[in-house]
């Protein structure tokens, strides 16, 4: 490297790699330029403006991007929908559980119903039902002793307890 | 005073460019009439397939609309596609059905669209018949660089970066550039070289 920097050209007239390279990029010919830089300049400039040439002519039989930039818009924002979709069902299922608008338990009430109507469909009878229970709950009430202490015979016990002590005074 | 003047018209200059890239990121057609041809040119150098260039070329434009906020003014428009590109011929490298064509393709005579048209008379006034067969012999001198040689030249030689914003597109130190260039220059040079003598 450095021995080429001291002697950027050898008695031939041939450039170091690294002076070709530098050289090659200016736009302005040098007084010690070689045959060979000269034509690899040539080289370079016609390859530019050929190949941009071919491009051009390319490019401009290509379709509009306006197309397919929708068109990839769309895909794109497809997870955020999904994920905003997925959002909205959960908020609506929490929601629906948390205000107690019947679920599992709508089955539930609806097997509960039918025999609550079948209860009902005869309310006379319901009635007579009623009232001889009542009647039978009454009439065990008043047979026998009032009170249970009465039936165990210790509300005397406890009279005769008290005549006891107030004898002793 | 002189000194404030020559700030503001930095600055107005500055904003007049920044909205004239932002118009050109809003309008999809607008960035593909004005990149298209030298992004095309620059992925054909590379990748030597014509639909797969189309292909790389397309992906880059959308992929820039796309990112279009992601775009901070650091470095030109150009700079930023052709970077966007870069990344892009690279995925496509490492996949295998752009091996399989490379390997196909190597063993025989470059007879891409590209190649055809350097081959032929044409009708550019620049193209003298000498150059026109150099300019040739440079397009396949480029095959047998590595793929960082032959985007290094291309990037210096023919899209006429710097090497600072080579550096950038190929994300990698200027040093390395460096190496890689004149790597590739030596190897460009011997081969044209070899055959004009």
């Amino acid at each position: 490297m450095t021995e080429h920097k001291q002697n950027p050209m050898d008695s031939s007239e041939h450039l170091s790699d690294e002076l070709f390279c530098e050289m090659l990029v200016s736009q302005h010919r040098a007084p010690e330029e070689t045959v060979e830089l000269a034509e690899m300049k040539d080289a370079l400039a016609t390859y530019r403006t050929e190949t941009m040439a071919w491009a051009e002519r390319r490019s401009a039989a290509q379709p509009s991007l306006a197309a397919a930039a929708r068109r990839q818009h769309l895909w794109s924002a497809a997870p955020q929908w999904a994920m905003a979709a997925v959002a909205i069902m959960s908020i609506t299922v929490g929601v629906l559980h948390f205000t107690g608008v019947p679920g599992d338990e709508t089955a539930m009430d609806e097997q509960t119903i039918p025999a609550a109507a079948v209860a009902q469909a005869n309310p006379q009878q319901q009635i007579a039902d009623d009232n001889a229970l009542l009647e039978s709950i009454n009439s065990a009430l008043n047979t026998g002793s009032t009170l249970p202490v009465d039936a165990l015979g210790l509300s005397r016990a406890q009279n005769a307890g008290t005549r006891h002590h107030g004898s002793v005074e | 005073m002189a000194t404030t003047l020559l700030h503001a018209d930095v600055l107005k200059f500055a904003t007049r460019e920044r909205v004239s890239v932002a118009m050109e990121l809003d309008d999809i057609d607008t960035l593909a009439r004005n990149y298209r041809p030298r992004l095309l040119r620059f992925v054909m150098a590379s990748v030597r397939d014509e639909d797969l260039a189309d292909t790389i070329v397309q992906d880059a434009l959308l992929k820039a609309y796309r990112n279009r906020a992601g775009f901070r003014g650091d470095c030109s428009l150009n700079t930023w596609l052709t970077g966007i590109a870069v990344n892009l011929i690279r995925d496509h490298a490492r996949t295998q059905k752009f091996k399989f064509w490379k390997k196909a393709g190597a063993s025989s005579v470059d007879a891409s669209e590209m190649a055809n048209h350097l081959r032929s008379s044409g009708s550019s006034p620049e193209g003298t018949l000498l150059a026109r067969e150099q300019a040739l012999q440079v397009h396949q001198a480029m095959e047998e660089l590595s793929p960082n040689q032959r985007t290094v030249f291309l990037l210096r030689f023919i899209e006429e970066m710097e090497l600072a914003e080579i550096a950038e597109v190929m994300d990698m130190p200027v040093n390395t550039v460096k190496t890689h260039l004149h790597r590739a220059v030596k190897s460009v040079r011997t081969r044209v070289g070899g055959q004009r003598v």
